[in-house]
């Protein structure tokens, strides 16, 4: 467990004693009194996983997961909250909260909604690595190699990229050689899919 | 303005309006009597007119064959039988009575005339003009005497070579005769005129227009026959049947008022039943609700320690099978301090006072009593129980929330209520107020059936009761309330009903007690 968790909660002593059990499992927690402090605080966090109490005065819960989707910030998010009350549960979820917890929270709960929320920013974080590698790899390529890849990206052959940029079969043989080298591939599938993740659409 | 002139004439209208339905009524029942009566009597003088028409129209066609008859007579004897003309006339009058006389007039001056019955110098010349007059058909003419008679005249022979005159005097009196007792019983008036409207029977002037009309059926003596009944206010509005109506009407006004006020007390009831089980699902859905919130909020209260100590107790026992036991210490005191936070939210709910601005201030008992006696009066009258209040002359001032002891009067004096509402007659109750030292000792006793002993350990535990709607909690409440103001209550033992005691220490004496 890598990333850190972040837990805003009114109770001085519902915080401390979460964090305790938390550290205790090899968590890093960051806790927070209430939903203002954790807001200013956002810009120099790393993301992370966020456990969020229901029911704080000025701003709840749900309040804050929904100023945060609307700036954002789509951290992986449980929410606790010391009574069952369904229509919360349901409006936590629209949030796009991860799990729904009852206090007293149990660890072992809290531990596999923490886990989910980790697997989920690992996918996050691989989808960005694997996507500034493809950026990375497109941008050693000249602009003509770029005009081929396109074409080869959606499903042209040799002799109909050579007519459509007016050059012969050869020159775009070559071309193509060039790409496969500089990308590290040779599969046209393989060249299209990175195409497509620098944010070129199919 | 116009509400109160409405509330003001509300009484009034509804007797005025039953007034005039009364009257409408019974107008409409004397005139339906006044018009049967009218028209049974219309109805009964057309028949017997009808019956009398009938018995005149033929008694006059006898008199056309009885002229035939002495005509012929006459003109076969020739002035040479007068004998047997005087015989059969005499023997026609013996049989009709009617007929009061005969008379054979010649019609050339010298003869002489054959009378019977009737003698009359002027007779003579009336029936021999009259004859000159006949054209055939008899010729009647007013008998000139004061009798109601009149003449009918035949030629005879009945031809232009008439010699005689022949004349039958008739009563009209007579022709009208019969056997009904209708025309002398009744206020009955018979008029019976010639055809040329010279009246022979009836005053012209009685007062009264004739009703019926007909003129007998007879070709030779069409007697124009008229009758009416005179009708009295007796004979409209005869006693018995107006006395029996009024009685008839007065019955059903009673009764249907009766059946009314039968039904208004059903409504009522009904009503006042309604009410009572919606006060009832009220009262207890109100009591429902306050518990449940009251629930919900102590329940978020406690989730909070209670949070807080299982994640320490869980992170206490990784650290202890790590065998990391230096922190643990910490985290049991912090377990502690949750747990007594925990008893503290219990320790509300038990005692579950309210965050309420308490007022203390030197009361006077005495007012408490009486706002609490006023509150219930009505209760009480309903039950049909005497709430006796007895009062120090002087203030019983104590320290205190006014509202708080006024409370505690009412829930009191409203569980007797209750008590005696479970016993027959007598109900009392007695609020006493007295002065022992420095307390003021105020007493509620009832008549009420007493505190069961099996209850009477539990008597002041919330949620406790014995009735069915009770909440159980008016003499915990009470019992809370009394210890706040520095007093106690308890139940005296009697030897029956139920009597609570409250001690509350005197002005003087809260001071002392720094209270």
């Amino acid at each position: 467990m890598t990333a850190p968790v972040y837990l805003v909660d009114d109770d001085a002593a519902v915080r401390d004693a979460l964090s305790l059990l938390l550290s205790t499992v090899g968590v890093d927690v960051r806790t927070f009194p209430g939903p203002e402090n954790f807001l200013s605080a956002l810009p120099k966090l790393d993301p992370g996983c966020l456990i969020l109490d229901i029911r704080m005065p000025a701003i709840s819960g749900l309040k804050l997961q929904e100023r945060l989707t609307a700036s954002g910030v789509a951290w992986p998010t449980v929410v606790i909250s010391g009574h069952g009350d369904i229509e919360a549960c349901r409006k936590a979820f629209r949030n796009g909260a991860i799990d729904f917890l009852s206090k007293p929270v149990d660890e072992q709960d809290l531990i596999d909604a923490i886990q989910k929320g980790q697997m989920a920013l690992d996918r996050t974080a691989e989808a960005d690595a694997e996507r500034r590698e493809a950026v990375a790899l497109l941008a050693g390529l000249t602009q003509r190699e770029r005009e081929v890849l396109s074409f080869v990206a959606r499903g042209f052959a040799t002799r109909e990229i050579a007519g459509a940029l007016g050059v012969s079969p050869r020159t775009v043989e070559s071309h193509r050689a060039a790409i496969g080298a500089k990308l590290g591939t040779t599969s046209p599938a393989e060249m299209a899919r990175l195409w497509i993740e620098v944010g070129n659409g199919p | 303005m116009a509400g109160k002139a409405a509330t003001l004439r509300e009484p009034f209208r509804k007797p005025l309006v039953r007034g005039f339905v009364w009257v409408f009524v019974c107008g409409f029942l004397l005139a339906a009597i006044a018009g049967f009566e009218r028209w049974a009597r219309l109805a009964d003088l057309t028949t017997e007119s009808e019956r009398l028409h009938a018995i005149a129209s033929q008694r006059v066609d006898q008199h056309d064959a009885h002229l035939t008859a002495l005509s012929a007579i006459a003109v076969a004897s020739q002035d040479q039988r007068p004998d047997l003309f005087l015989e059969v006339a005499g023997a026609i009058m013996r049989f009709y009575p009617r007929i009061i006389g005969i008379s054979l007039v010649p019609l050339d001056e010298q003869g002489s005339s054959l009378d019977i019955g009737v003698r009359d110098a002027e007779l003579g010349a009336l029936v021999r003009e009259a004859a000159k007059r006949s054209r055939g058909a008899p010729v009647l003419a007013r008998y000139p005497s004061d009798r109601p008679a009149y003449l009918i005249v035949k030629r005879s022979p009945n031809s232009e070579a008439a010699r005689y005159g022949l004349a039958l005097v008739i009563d009209a009196a007579a022709l009208l005769d019969g056997d009904s007792a209708f025309w002398t019983q009744t206020e009955a008036t018979r008029w019976l005129a010639l055809p040329d409207g010279t009246l022979l029977v009836g005053a012209a002037d009685s007062g009264s227009s004739p009703q019926f009309t007909r003129a007998l059926s007879s070709a030779t003596q069409p007697l124009e026959l008229k009758t009416a009944v005179r009708m009295t206010i007796l004979d409209v509005f005869p006693p018995r049947r107006v006395a029996l109506a009024l009685a008839l009407i007065g019955f059903s006004a009673v009764a249907l008022r009766a059946i009314g006020r039968q039904r208004a007390k059903v409504r009522a009831a009904e009503a006042r039943a309604e009410l009572s089980g919606l006060e009832t699902r009220l009262s207890h859905a109100s009591r429902v609700n306050a518990l449940g919130e009251m629930a919900s909020g102590i329940a978020h209260e406690l989730t909070q320690p209670l949070t807080a100590i299982l994640a320490q107790a869980q992170a206490a026992r990784r650290l202890a099978a790590r065998g990391d036991t230096d922190r643990i210490t910490g985290i049991l005191d912090d377990v502690v301090e949750q747990t007594r936070r925990a008893a503290a939210i219990l320790e509300r709910l038990r005692t579950w006072t309210r965050p309420r601005e308490r007022n203390a201030e030197a009361i006077d008992m005495r007012e408490c009593i009486r706002v609490a006696g006023t509150l219930l009066a009505g209760q009480a009258a309903e039950l049909d129980a005497s709430l006796d209040v007895r009062v120090p002359p002087t203030p019983l001032s104590v320290v205190g929330d006014r509202v708080e002891l006024e409370q505690v009067l009412f829930n009191l004096i409203r569980n007797a209520l209750d008590a005696v509402a479970e016993k027959a007659a007598p109900r009392e109750i007695t609020v006493e107020a007295t002065m022992e030292g420095d307390m003021a000792v105020i007493d509620v006793s009832d008549t009420g059936p007493g505190i069961r002993s099996d209850v009477r350990d539990r008597l002041f535990t919330p949620f406790m009761t014995t009735r069915e709607n009770g909440t159980g909690l008016g003499l915990a409440l009470s019992l809370r309330l009394v210890e706040r103001a520095g007093g106690d209550l308890t139940l005296i033992e009697t030897r029956e009903g139920a009597r609570f005691r409250i001690n509350l220490p005197l002005v003087r004496a809260a001071r002392e007690a720094g209270a």
